[in-house]
Parts: C-alpha cells; sequence; structure tokens
C-alpha cells in the first residue's frame, strides 16, 4: 500500500503545479453552485414577500405556466438538478484524469523506468486512481458539500429535505456513492489510458465512458435519493465492485513486456 | 594457479525476438562481467534498443533467455530491487516535478526514505555537476541537466548492471563527456555496463567489448584494457572553460 500512496501523491504534486487544471474543475462546479444558489435565494426572498410572489405566479401564468404554488416545484426542480449535475461532474472529471494516467507516463517516458521498479502493476495502477480521484474530490467536498449544506438552510428548501444533508440517503450518496462510482470511473479510464497509445484515443474513450456513467451513475446518485439508505449502501458497494473490476482489468492490461 | 573469471552478471542465451511475426533480433549471445563495458553499434533498427530492453526484462523474448545474476531478466524487477539500472535516450522524467522530486518517487519505489535518498544521491549530483539544478522543475532544465538526473535515477540503487540507450544523443559535448566520465568510473569500480550508441569514437574507447548487430551479432571486437574517455579534439578546452565562466557565481 505504500507504494500506491506514494503513486497517488505524485500524481497529487503534479496536480498542485498545474493551478490553471485545478481552476477549471473548480470552475465547473463553482458555476452548478452559484446557478443553484441564486435560484434558491431569490425563491426564498420571493416566498418571503407576499407581494413578490404573487407577481412572480402572475408572471408565470402570463408565459403560459399555471401553477396553484410554483416555489417548490422550482426549488424541487434545482435540487434535482444540482444533485444530479454534482456527482455526474465529480465523476466526469476523476474519468478525464485516469483516462490520462498512463498515456501521461508514455508522454513523460518514464513507464520503462517504472516498470524495472519493484511496483506492482496493481499498485501502479491504484495509486494512479487514486491520484486521479483525490484533487476532484476535495472540490467536490468543499464546493458540492458547501452549497448542500447552504441550501438545506433554507425554509424553501424543507419540502424537499430528503435530497439534502443530513437525510442518511443524501449522505451516504454523497460521502460513500460518489467517491466509490469516482473510483469506478477513474479505474475504467486508467484500463482506457493503458491501452490508448496517444491522448485523442484516450479522450474519445473516456468521453464514451462519462456519457454511459452520467446517464446511469448519475441518474442512480442524484435521482434514487428518496430510496432508503441501504439502496444507496448497495449502490456505493457497487462502485467499489466496478473499482475493484476495473483495477483488475487495467493491471492485465499493462504488460511489462511494453515498446519505448 | 590460474584466476577464476568473474561469474557473469549478465548471461544471455539464443536470445531473440519476433514482431508481428518478423524476427528482429535472432541467436544473441552474451556473458557480461563485472566492471565489462560492452558497447551495441549498428544501424538503426538493427536490435540494439530490442536487445537492451531484453536484458532490462521489459521485452519478453521469443526466443532463448536472459538471466540478470542468475534470475530471468522478466523477473529482476521484483525479486531483485536495483540490480539493473536504465537510462535511454528520453531521460523519462516528471517535467512538472524538480530533479529532487522525481529522485525521491523513483527512490521510494525501492523502499528508500527521502533523507536516504539525498544521502546517497548527494555526491553523484556533485560528480555530475548539477548542483541547484536538482531542484528547479525538470521542464526548465536543459537535456544535459535531464540526462545527468535520469543517470543518477539509474544508478540511485547502486546496480550491479547498467543499460544506457544512447545516453549522449542530443547532449553536448560538456555534458556527454561527464556522463561517459562517470559511466566509466563506476565500471572501474566493477559495474557492468552496455551501452547502445551510434557514437563510434565513444563505443571504441570505453568499451572493452564491441558487438555489431543487424539483427544477429555480425562482429564482435575486442579490446584488451580500456583506453579512456573519448578524445575531445582542440575545441573542448576553451569550450569548457567558457561555459565554467558563465555559469560563475
Amino acid at each position: 500500500m505504500r507504494r500506491v500512496l506514494l503513486v497517488a501523491r505524485r500524481e497529487w504534486l503534479e496536480h498542485r503545479r498545474q493551478p490553471a487544471m485545478i481552476l477549471s474543475m473548480a470552475a465547473v462546479l463553482a458555476m452548478i453552485s452559484g446557478l443553484v444558489l441564486f435560484v434558491a435565494l431569490l425563491m426564498a426572498l420571493i416566498e418571503s414577500q407576499p407581494h413578490s410572489k404573487a407577481l412572480f405566479e402572475e408572471n408565470l401564468a402570463t408565459a403560459g405556466f399555471q401553477m396553484q404554488d410554483p416555489i417548490p416545484t422550482v426549488i424541487e426542480g434545482v435540487l434535482s438538478s444540482f444533485n444530479f449535475l454534482l456527482f455526474t461532474q465529480f465523476l466526469g472529471m476523476t474519468a478525464v484524469l485516469a483516462g490520462h494516467a498512463v498515456v501521461h507516463e508514455r508522454q513523460c517516458g518514464t513507464l520503462p523506468f517504472l516498470m524495472v521498479a519493484p511496483v506492482r502493476r496493481w499498485e501502479l495502477v491504484l495509486g494512479k486512481v487514486l491520484g486521479a480521484v483525490g484533487t476532484p474530490w476535495l472540490l467536490y467536498l468543499v464546493l458540492g458539500g458547501g452549497t448542500a449544506t447552504i441550501l438545506a438552510l433554507l425554509d424553501v428548501t424543507a419540502p424537499f429535505a430528503w435530497r439534502l444533508p443530513p437525510a442518511s440517503g443524501w449522505l451516504v450518496a454523497f460521502l460513500l456513492g460518489g467517491p466509490a462510482w469516482s473510483l469506478a470511473l477513474a479505474s475504467a479510464g486508467a484500463a482506457l489510458s493503458v491501452r490508448a497509445h496517444d491522448v485523442r484515443t484516450a479522450q474519445q474513450g473516456v468521453w464514451l465512458v462519462v456519457f454511459l456513467a452520467s446517464i446511469m451513475v448519475g441518474t442512480v446518485l442524484g435521482g434514487a435519493l428518496q430510496e432508503d439508505t441501504v439502496f444507496q449502501l448497495v449502490v456505493a458497494l457497487g462502485g467499489l465492485f466496478f473499482t475493484a473490476l476495473g483495477v483488475g482489468a487495467a493491471t492485465l492490461l499493462l504488460r511489462r513486456d511494453i515498446h519505448l | 594457479m590460474e584466476r577464476a573469471a568473474p561469474a557473469s552478471v549478465v548471461t544471455a542465451r539464443g536470445l531473440g525476438r519476433r514482431v508481428g511475426g518478423r524476427p528482429v533480433l535472432a541467436g544473441v549471445d552474451l556473458d557480461l562481467h563485472p566492471g565489462e563495458v560492452v558497447g551495441l553499434i549498428g544501424p538503426n533498427g538493427g536490435g540494439k534498443s530490442t536487445l537492451l530492453l531484453l536484458l532490462a526484462g521489459l521485452l519478453r523474448p521469443t526466443q532463448g533467455e536472459v538471466r540478470v545474476q542468475g534470475l530471468p531478466a522478466t523477473e529482476v524487477a521484483r525479486r531483485a530491487q536495483g540490480r539493473v539500472g536504465l537510462l535511454t535516450a528520453d531521460p523519462g522524467l516528471y517535467p512538472l516535478l524538480t530533479g529532487r522530486e522525481n529522485l525521491r518517487f523513483f527512490g521510494g519505489l525501492y523502499g528508500l526514505d527521502a533523507a536516504e535518498v539525498d544521502r546517497r544521491t548527494g555526491p553523484l549530483l556533485d560528480e555530475l555537476h548539477l548542483g541547484a539544478a536538482v531542484d528547479r522543475p525538470v521542464h526548465t532544465g536543459s537535456s544535459g541537466m535531464r540526462q545527468k538526473l535520469s543517470l543518477a535515477r539509474a544508478l540511485l540503487m547502486d546496480p550491479v548492471v547498467l543499460l544506457l540507450d544512447e545516453p549522449t544523443a542530443n547532449l553536448d559535448p560538456v555534458s556527454a563527456r561527464t556522463i561517459w566520465q562517470v559511466v566509466r568510473q563506476r565500471a572501474d569500480r566493477g559495474l557492468a555496463v552496455v551501452v547502445c550508441t551510434h557514437d563510434l569514437v565513444a563505443a571504441e574507447r570505453l568499451c572493452e567489448r564491441v558487438l555489431l548487430l543487424a539483427g544477429r551479432v555480425l562482429q564482435e571486437t575486442t579490446f584488451p584494457s580500456p583506453r579512456g574517455l573519448p578524445p575531445v579534439g582542440q575545441l573542448f578546452a576553451p569550450y569548457q572553460d567558457a561555459l565554467d565562466r558563465q555559469e560563475g557565481p
């Protein structure tokens, strides 16, 4: 495990030396958070002023949206989108980083030197998977967790408390499900990067993985928060199972028999 | 009484490699002894780099076998930590990390902590004239600095065999000479070296044996004793002086 952490730490160190990359990832999550908070706070403001609320309903009706009480509908849509986007963007970021994991080694010319070192192939793959998850996970935890906490404090979100902390289903999905599936996608990305001999191939492969994962995993994590905690735990375990499969596949693909 | 020859560090028998059904290398026999420098010369595509990769355990032979200190070459990385040092034309370093961070990372893979890596590489970095460059990001350094760092990494674990693939390609004469100097010194202390090169003068001066490879060993030339470093010509001394003055305080 020491070598796994060594590889992961080196990846994190390289990420830290690329602030533009970290800023890009942070910008995606910050934009989601900013938009969601803006709409939620606006709804809270409208809700607190009867005159504004009446005007809002009237304007919606003029626009063709006849609703008895539109604010909860808007809030539900906002929270649903927030969770879906938070999970899918986190998964996507890790998959993209891991999708370049071994391609990056080939570009740096370091692969032969890793292969002559006493690091096992699974250690190298797992280290790269953890390395890919680390930075996006920190951003997801701070920006995603912070936004969800602020949203949970607003009265307008109370009817949908199960979509936010401290609902147990949300906590399990956020703290276990998201990270577990990001590991799974990172391991799929790593496996793709072993076989990809150039960045373009890696990018297209990762794009496919991200597309499929957004539809399937994003829906399960974000859309099934109303299910009980056990369901979310099973989803998280599923993520860990697929991580093991992905790491195993990447290890088998990463042959010591390489060409320089 | 006749003195017994030292045991071979590397033994290759009937070594061959096919790529896509086409033979790249065939029937190579090699015994490499401690302190011996063996040169591999030949045309591009002649199998020099392939032979080096086979010796490093980075390619599996399709015929024959390679053993390093009795172990199959492909097992050496896992079972005989750091017994084989490798240096290729591409230095193979992480460009965003400093030289020292690179050395510490690779040392860590061999179980060395940062202090031990620094202790082991300190004198070597001085020998290689790396100085403060080791604490700068690798991508800001010259080709010579990267190649010297790569040599420091190759020697980090005190290997018994050093495999060099075009180690001085694209280097200025001063950097190239520094690398040859360190390699020769280590060989004099018992390190076995195999070096692929197109520099025939360097091969002739540095090697005890030179194999001409073109898919197989066409010719083997033996030199009874080392003849020192490659000659540098009249331009070298003023060139080095000028560089030293420029680098001054």
